[in-house]
């Protein structure tokens, strides 16, 4: 093996080692997510019962099993009932419970199947019979906690299997180093360099964005893989400019129709394709990417093919 | 600079510039880049070329 193989191969070891240490350690210190919230609310007691205007929370819980803490602190005279609804603040509840004697109440709520529900939570103050009619006030306490960081297997697995492909694309780029000339080597060398700066903006103009606007409406999964696949492409076309995509025995066509099938497939094929479904998400978002990436390097390779073909012609003639 | 003494070279053996990159080992685009003067080859690439055409260095690659 060559020196410089050895080399890349033993780095991406390291990297890839270190991320999945880096998450075994965090998954070992913080086992679960907790998020807490505070907040207070004024109820008036009446003769004919609670008038208040707690607003239903609305929670979107991270991983399968979760649990709320909730303390109440107010006049020991208040019962509270909290329920958990999905769907919707209308919908019927699927777990109740009673908090009495608020003045020093609190409760454990298990929800055991929350995976991509939305769920929102409602306290329903009752006068229990021993306040007289007034304004109080409930301090709230809530605190989630998720098992959703618990180490899973599934990014441990993509990560062995991203070592292998990256050892393996390593080994066998060195090999092939001789099916390119030493004019295409320098030009991929640029290429590369360059598809890096582009994939660093689009990590970098992202980041940018998703401070400066709150709620932005593209996730790191696509960014990621749109990422990846711009600067893909953009390393592929530069290089083809160059004459250095494809190696000395290479032929083109086959990469150029396969091209084509690709960005119809990506952007037209049935199921989750953006046009197909008409409304953007993760899955077509990225499949948009990927369908206008292909697109734009199949119709380089057809013109490029064409101009190649003049050139040829020309030189012989 | 275009390398016209290369291209000629080239001509006289009545080799296409297939041909020679095929001699040599390198792609068409890269003896075409090298006959337009768009790229400069190192000093093994001039000596391949020279050994395949049957010139000298100075013959092909020396600017007076």
């Amino acid at each position: 093996m060559k020196k410089k193989t050895l080399a890349m191969t033993v780095l991406s070891i390291i990297i890839v080692s270190v991320v999945i240490l880096a998450a075994g350690i965090r998954s070992a210190l913080q086992p679960e997510s907790k998020d807490f919230m505070q907040f207070s609310n004024t109820v008036t007691v009446t003769d004919s019962g609670v008038e208040h205007e707690i607003a239903p929370i609305h929670f979107e819980p991270i991983g399968k099993k979760v649990t709320f803490d909730v303390e109440i602190d107010g006049p020991d005279g208040i019962d509270t009932e909290v329920i958990i609804q999905v769907g919707s603040p209308d919908s019927a509840s699927i777990v109740k419970e009673k908090i009495t004697g608020t003045g020093n109440g609190n409760a454990k709520i298990h929800v055991t199947d929350a995976e991509g529900k939305d769920l929102y939570m409602q306290f329903i103050p009752e006068n229990s019979g021993s306040l007289a009619p007034s304004s109080y006030s409930l301090q709230f306490k809530l605190r989630g906690t998720s098992d959703e960081l618990k180490f899973h297997s599934g990014p441990m697995i993509l990560a062995v299997l991203l070592l292998v492909f990256g050892i393996y694309v390593i080994v066998t780029t060195n090999r092939n180093e001789s099916k390119y000339d030493e004019r295409q080597l320098a030009a991929r060398g640029k290429a590369a360099m360059n598809a890096l700066i582009i994939v660093l903006m689009c990590c970098f103009t992202y980041g940018c964005l998703s401070m400066s606007v709150e709620n932005f409406p593209i996730s790191m999964y696509e960014v990621g893989i749109g990422s990846v696949i711009v600067g893909s492409t953009a390393f592929a076309i530069m290089c083809d400019i160059n004459d250095a995509f494809f190696g000395l025995s290479e032929r083109r066509s086959k990469f150029l129709a396969l091209s084509w099938v690709m960005g119809i497939l990506a952007l037209f094929g049935s199921g989750m394709t953006f046009l197909g479904l008409g409304r953007f998400n993760e899955i077509t978002g990225t499949g948009l990417v990927v369908g206008i990436c292909f697109f734009l390097l199949a119709i380089e390779l057809t013109v490029k093919t064409a101009i190649e073909k003049k050139e040829a012609a020309d030189e012989e003639s | 600079m275009k390398n016209l003494r290369l291209k000629a070279a080239r001509a006289a053996l009545d080799m296409s510039q297939q041909d020679l990159a095929d001699k040599v080992g390198v792609s068409r685009q890269t003896i075409n880049s090298i006959e337009k003067g768009d790229y400069n080859p190192t000093i093994k690439l001039c000596i391949s070329i020279c050994r395949a055409l049957g010139k000298t260095l100075d013959e092909l690659f020396w600017e007076e």
